[in-house]
């Protein structure tokens, strides 16, 4: 059965925040609190903001929590914290797609995330998830912005690394 | 229905459209800003972002030429035209059979002795999208790291824009 186009995606996405979120743990302390002007943040905090962010997306997509009490970014969020709610995120994706391809044209009328006087916003479920994915890229860029810029190290995020580990992208055998 | 990959890739063109026409308002000077760490200047990276586009949707279908060359500074009005031709490109991708994930594109490489890229289908659409997001998060931090406006580029903007997102009271 042909896997969804945007459930590749997604599982791309989720894939690159892993691989970042690893790249992340060789860092020193004070260089998890690094950041550049024009960025959200700094990288601790926009590896936080990206994974709490996914959880939102799912839980709207979903229309549950994916635990209680949820994932928020209210606190100092380590990078354990992060891995252990990214894995939520990885079998939230799974779960939106079991069926196949989903109703992206369904009408989203509200999110449990929601608190007592926030305002309510209906979406069409094709908008959360071209969110997930958009905003992903957005702020991972920014921490690769910030280790660059720090003279870091920066891991290839790109789906062409992901797509070779997969063999959905080869040399062929034979020379031209 | 309309696929949720057409939705995404309608949503890269659009941001960056709404990008390129924001960065019209830009002197020739604040073009060529850039800060460590980023691909480039903003206009190099506006070229980098259209030109791979192009080089993406190559691998379907033929895309009218002359396609975008990034080996020189080019105008933004010649980035919009060519981002034109990504916008009905992304278009034609989707329009009539059902578009194949799974197929397998044999892709020739810039190195005419090295053999073939054999790329799923899925791949490229996948990067189409994570790129842009990519790129223009660089020209979002050059801007904002000089001091200057940044447009709102995300789903939540477009998807007002297209009445797909809606506050109720």
């Amino acid at each position: 059965m042909t896997t969804p186009p945007m459930l590749r995606q997604l599982r791309h996405d989720v894939w690159a925040t892993e691989r970042l979120v690893a790249h992340c743990r060789q860092l020193s302390t004070a260089q998890l609190e690094l950041t550049v002007p024009g960025t959200y943040g700094t990288i601790r905090r926009t590896l936080a903001h990206i994974v709490t962010s996914d959880e939102g997306y799912l839980t709207r997509l979903l229309g549950a929590l994916l635990h209680d009490p949820p994932f928020r970014l209210d606190h100092e969020v380590t990078l354990d914290e992060a891995a252990a709610h990214l894995a939520h995120v990885k079998d939230g994706v799974e779960r939106l797609f079991g069926g196949g391809e989903l109703d992206a044209d369904r009408l989203l009328r509200d999110t449990p995330l929601r608190r007592p006087g926030d305002p309510r916003f209906e979406m069409n479920a094709w908008a959360p998830l071209t969110q997930f994915v958009h905003h992903g890229s957005d702020h991972r860029a920014q921490i690769e912005t910030i280790l660059g810029a720090n003279g870091l190290t920066t891991p290839d995020l790109q789906v062409w690394p992901y797509a070779m580990e997969l063999g959905a992208s080869r040399e062929a055998k034979e020379t031209r | 229905m309309t696929p949720p990959m057409l939705r995404q890739l309608r949503h890269d063109v659009w941001a960056t459209e709404q990008l390129l026409e924001r960065c019209r308002t830009l002197s020739e000077r604040q073009l060529e800003l850039t800060v460590p760490g980023t691909y480039g200047t903003i206009r190099r990276t506006l070229e980098h972002i259209v030109g791979a586009d192009q080089r993406y949707l190559s691998r379907f279908m033929t895309i009218p030429e002359p396609m975008l060359r990034e080996d020189h500074d080019v105008a933004l009005d010649e980035i919009a035209t060519q981002l034109g031709k990504v916008k009905d490109g992304v278009e034609k991708l989707f329009a009539g059979t059902e578009f194949d994930p799974d197929r397998v594109i044999r892709d020739p490489r810039r190195k005419p002795t090295d053999p073939p890229l054999l790329i799923t289908a899925w791949v490229l659409v996948t990067q189409f999208a994570h790129h842009g997001s990519d790129h223009r998060a660089h020209i979002g931090t050059i801007l904002g790291a000089h001091g200057l406006d940044t447009p709102e580029i995300d789903v939540w903007a477009y998807g007002n824009a297209n009445d797909a997102v809606k506050e109720t009271t």
